[in-house]
């Protein structure tokens, strides 16, 4: 895998749509980063309460984490591919799973600790 | 931290600003703006975008580390992937901010071009293996739970 055969594919973009479409790479992944962290956070507080669901919120929290960081390359490597070649930037559909899985892992452990 | 600074320059296309610019370009009355005039933030800006994520990783990479591995080969893995990540966000950052020196005036005279393909590659590749260290020791912890 070479990263750099991108740039030999179109123009060179104006720099500062590359420059805006670096710091969205970069939005992307701090939020991969604190839902991992968090999902590591989570692990690390359980007790023995409860274990199962813990064990589910955290393995679904690094699951997003994991996710929004494949989503950061990719959505920057299909930007910066777009911007080269001219062509509409497509947000694509990884960002509204990652926002209902996110909806369902909230409500489910709510709903967990309730009962 | 204002972009709205930007001088008139006869006849050229506004290209429109980075996408969520306040002010519409062109539009005011009676005025003629130019995005093609960018007074330095945009890599200025870039620059604090990777000090937050700098930053971000530290917490990551804390939380992360402090995760039983139970097994030599784990530890050293995980500790690997998380020096590996700040080593590479820090340095991101860093060039990042040497590069807000350097391009100003580039970037103005159009002849710069952002070209981070490989540290971003970099980056986020690590990120994925921190999460896998991540859920290695979750499943270490709750194997030992049950």
């Amino acid at each position: 895998m070479r990263p750099d055969r991108l740039y030999e594919t179109g123009e060179d973009p104006d720099p500062r749509f590359s420059l805006a479409n670096e710091r969205t790479f970069l939005a992307w992944l701090r939020t991969a980063m604190s839902f991992l962290a968090v999902g590591a956070a989570v692990a690390h507080l359980a007790g023995g309460e409860q274990a199962l669901l813990v064990v589910g919120v955290s393995l679904a929290l690094v699951l997003l984490g994991l996710l929004s960081a494949l989503q950061a390359w990719r959505g920057w490597h299909r930007n910066e591919r777009a911007l080269r070649t001219d062509e509409p930037v497509r947000m694509g559909k990884m960002p509204f799973v990652i926002l209902g899985v996110s909806v369902a892992v909230g409500v489910s452990a709510i709903v967990g600790l309730l009962l | 931290m204002t972009e709205s600074g930007v001088r008139e320059s006869g006849g050229r296309r506004s290209g429109g600003g980075e996408p969520g610019n306040r002010e519409p370009i062109g539009r005011g009355a009676g005025t003629r703006r130019s995005a093609d005039h960018d007074p330095g933030a945009q890599p200025e800006r870039t620059a604090l975008s990777w000090q937050r994520t700098a930053l971000a990783s530290l917490i990551l990479v804390t939380v992360v580390s402090r995760g039983n591995f139970e097994r030599p080969i784990l530890v050293a893995l995980s500790a690997l992937v998380c020096v590996g990540l700040s080593v590479v966000v820090f340095r991101g950052w860093l060039n990042a901010q040497r590069r807000t020196n350097n391009w100003r005036k580039a970037i103005d005279d159009g002849r710069a071009a952002p070209r981070p393909a490989r540290d971003i590659f970099m980056v986020a590749s690590l990120t994925i293996a921190v999460g896998i260290a991540a859920l290695v020791s979750i499943a270490i912890k709750f194997a030992s739970l049950v």
